[in-house]
């Protein structure tokens, strides 16, 4: 039975500043489907990518279909026969699926004319080896998630491929249509083809997968077949195998006495902000409190509704029911210049997109929301530019924001000092509540530590929700955590409660 | 040297189209009294391309500015015709665009629906509603000669269109950069996205803005009225894509690539100093049209690198 497909043998990979991958043993045997899961940050993406040719590996072989592979570029990947299907499955929604199949291919000629009949014959082959059906005639946009998929994994198949990987095919799909997905995937690998399946569902590992690989910090921590395990036994060994871990050690008890010191030295704990029973789009029956004086952190899965949540806070999004109690006062409609002139502010995970305003100075970025503090002639609305630079200069002294001039383009500065220019522009009035949805991505750790001390800092005189898919950090500055799943809030813990295991048990609640 | 071509050559460029005809035309080109003639030429070209320039500021297009230009036009000659005060039919013809510019902000901001099809659907429309008021015809007789001041006639020996550009000029150079309202433009041209996030009220500023450009358009078409002492429903047709063409000349004047006033006055020199130049020349007009043409994609294609990938 053992009819090894694919070998990844001691696999090491090295970012600047982590290691993202060390000594990672891979196999796949052909029709075999094996789940490859993990926390974020685990590794699973780096390992992918590995293997489709977009990083190299530091160390360590790869073994596929029997001879040793050298895989130097994508195209490399593909021309051996691996095929990585993902979510996004770049389908031209307005083609039908044979011209989205042929695409890139080059569509066959009859004279002046598509040999379309020729195009047609060759994907009904491909789907009677499959024993698929599926609408070929109609565009894409009009075809159900799951054929949209089969449409992506034909289009593989037009190519020899021995290998599949699959990358959350389901966090879109209804319970209904994953079964539908699941039915083709057990007729492909019946025709010997292996599939690794990247998924943060558990429930549907145990349903479609043979066997299951686990990493946890860049090491992987078991590879077993699916009976020799159940889910609890799991989601221990994605928390607790703890061959290292890059924060931990430094962070857990340093963070416990500042949170002790931080309790003493806060005086007032009213509740400054109070959720009731949210629903919108991506989430329903939110409710939370935030006390004045805390750092409430929310931990989830991607997808979990994290930022769907707080983008309805802030009034990006809309509600269709509950209720946003901010100081004592209840806001009717959300709108974010409303929310903020009422003092909660959002600062958005996408500093580039969300963030700022690239082609403007750093200067001109700090000031955009305070513009009111610098008019002269109200009638004129013009602004006072030395009253303008005074406090932008200042803001640049106090948050040490590394720059030649704050009338530099903001996007010629590094990702942590841009972050920085996102917070500071809130600084220069008094604000009650600050949410911030993953502040520290793509953050060397030097800036990261200011970004800790300045979310500590702003919680003294408020409350702040920060949004953050690294376990690590959100044990380290949270003084309660919510955990999201699947649009729900399955559960709030605090102090002692607050341990990896029990979050990600809550963050697998439900899925 | 290349950068200093990159940072000065779209003004580079007009001195030395200048210093060309005064070579070719010496005695007639270089006057005093020719280039007080440029000026008032490009006087309306100007008051126009200031509204193009207003609503690209926000990054996006008004393709119904001529439309408005020609309503106006069309509707204060139409009025003072039927014996309405100029004093009246001015503020009132002014007012009209503004909200129809208003409306257009309000489809492409509230509703998202793209700027270019908005106010091409809209500039369609306001275009036979031209066409139906004025029954398609001349309206040149009955116009008070009171009127024809704002497109004929001077104070202190300048010309009073020349001064309504200047001070039009001024008064949006000083919108766009030492107001609020015109920082909250450029951020929103910038990134829509982080400008929201900054509590900045995007709808708002995409109406007035619209609304802005549109009063503008309308000015120019009262003038333009004003000047040749008639009203036409197409009139202001050859406008819009001159004015987009000078804003895009004036965005290659800085570094940011960003509309701006400056630039668009020195893009609207620099197609006012080649028509000029060109027809005391003697050249065709269609001549005139391709040289024109040829020097704009010049002129794009050698500062276009200055468009920088994010």
């Amino acid at each position: 039975m053992a009819d090894t497909l694919l070998r990844m043998e001691q696999i090491d990979k090295t970012f600047p500043g982590v290691r993202a991958l060390s000594g990672v043993d891979f196999t796949l045997n052909r029709g075999e489907i094996k789940a490859l899961v993990g926390e974020n940050g685990a590794g699973k993406s780096t390992l992918i990518k590995i293997l489709a040719g977009i990083y190299q590996a530091d160390r360590g072989e790869i073994y596929f279909n029997g001879e040793r592979l050298n895989l130097n570029s994508p195209h490399q990947a593909r021309e051996a026969g691996l095929a990585f299907i993902h979510q996004d499955l770049n389908l031209v929604p307005y083609f039908n699926a044979v011209e989205n199949i042929w695409l890139g291919f080059g569509y066959p000629r009859r004279g002046f004319r598509f040999a379309r009949d020729r195009m047609q014959k060759r994907v009904k082959e491909l789907m009677g080896h499959f024993n698929f059906t599926l609408d070929i005639y109609s565009p894409v946009s009009r075809l159900s998630t799951p054929d949209k998929w089969l449409v992506a994994i034909l289009k593989a198949f037009m190519m020899e491929t021995k290998l599949l990987v699959l990358d959350e095919p389901t966090a879109a799909l209804t319970d209904k249509e994953v079964r539908e997905l699941f039915r083709n995937l057990e007729e492909i690998k019946e025709r010997g083809i292996g599939i690794i399946y990247i998924s943060h569902r558990l429930e549907e590992i145990f349903a479609i997968a043979d066997s299951v690989t686990v990493l946890k910090d860049g090491r992987k921590v078991a590879d077993k077949s699916i009976n020799e395990i159940d889910k609890e036994e799991l989601i221990n060994l994605m928390t607790e195998g703890k061959a290292f871990n890059r924060h931990t050690n430094e962070a857990k008890n340093p963070a416990k006495a500042k949170i002790l010191a931080r309790a003493k030295s806060k005086s007032s704990h009213g509740v400054i902000l109070e959720v009731k029973n949210l629903k919108g789009r991506g989430f329903e029956n939110i409710s939370f409190t935030l006390n004045s004086g805390e750092v409430l952190g929310f931990y989830g899965l991607t997808g979990a509704g994290r930022t769907d949540t707080m983008k309805a806070i802030f009034g990006l999004e809309e509600i269709e029911q509950g209720e946003i109690i901010l100081k004592g006062r209840r806001i009717e409609r959300p709108n974010p210049a409303a929310m903020i002139e009422n003092g909660l502010i959002l600062i958005p995970e996408d500093r580039r997109e969300e963030g700022l305003v690239l082609d403007m100075t750093v200067s001109e970025n700090l000031s955009l929301p305070n513009l009111g503090q610098f008019l002269r002639f109200p009638l004129l609305n013009k602004i006072d530019k030395g009253k303008e630079r005074k406090a932008t200069r200042g803001l640049v002294d106090e948050l040490d924001i590394k720059t030649p001039s704050p009338v530099i383009r903001v996007k010629y500065l590094s990702g942590g000092n841009q972050q920085k220019v996102v917070i500071g522009k809130w600084l220069l009035k008094d604000r009650t509540v600050f949410i911030f949805d993953e502040p520290t991505t793509g953050i060397d750790v030097g800036a990261r530590k200011e970004i800790y001390r300045l979310i500590d800092d702003l919680s003294r005189d408020g409350g702040v929700i920060v949004i953050s898919s690294d376990l690590s950090e959100i044990i380290r500055i949270s003084d309660r955590v919510a955990v999201m799943s699947k649009g729900r809030i399955r559960g709030i813990l605090s102090g002692d409660e607050i341990s990896e295991k029990n979050i990600l048990q809550l963050s697998y609640e439900g899925v | 040297m290349q950068e200093i071509l990159r940072k000065y050559g779209t003004f580079m460029g007009l001195i030395l189209i200048i210093i060309t005809f005064s070579f070719l035309k010496p005695g007639v080109f270089p006057t005093l009294r020719n280039f007080s003639n440029i000026l008032e030429q490009v006087s309306l070209l100007a008051v126009i391309a200031t509204g193009a320039t207003m609503v690209m500021v926000i990054g996006e297009f008004d393709l119904s500015l001529a439309n408005v230009a020609s309503f106006a036009g069309v509707i204060t000659a139409g009025l003072l015709v039927t014996g309405y005060s100029m004093y009246l039919v001015i503020p009132l013809v002014l007012f009209m665009s503004f909200l129809f510019g208003i409306l257009n902000g309000f489809f492409v901001a509230n509703l998202n629906i793209l700027s270019f099809i908005t106010t091409l659907s809209s500039g369609t429309l306001l275009g036979g509603i031209t066409f139906w008021y004025s029954k398609g015809t001349i309206i040149f007789s009955g116009i008070p000669d009171q009127f024809l001041i704002w497109g004929q006639g001077e104070i202190l020996g300048l010309p009073i269109s020349t001064l309504i550009m200047v001070i039009i000029f001024i008064i949006f150079w000083y919108l766009f950069n030492e107001t609020m309202l015109g920082r909250h433009l450029y951020a929103i041209g910038g990134n829509e996205k982080a400008s929201r996030y900054s509590g900045i009220k995007i709808e708002k500023n995409k109406q007035i803005a619209f609304g802005l450009s549109s009063g503008l358009a309308a000015l120019t078409g009262i003038i333009l009225a004003s000047k040749l002492g008639s009203a036409h429903p197409t009139a202001g047709g050859a406008y819009l894509l001159k004015s987009y063409a000078t804003v895009f000349l004036g965005m290659t004047l800085f570094k940011e690539g960003k509309p701006n006033i400056p630039g668009t006055f020195v893009g609207v020199l620099i197609m006012g100093v080649l028509e000029n130049g060109l027809t005391l020349l003697g050249v065709a007009s269609y001549f005139q049209d391709m040289l024109t043409g040829a020097i704009i994609i010049a002129a794009l294609v050698f500062q276009g690198i200055k468009v920088e990938g994010r």
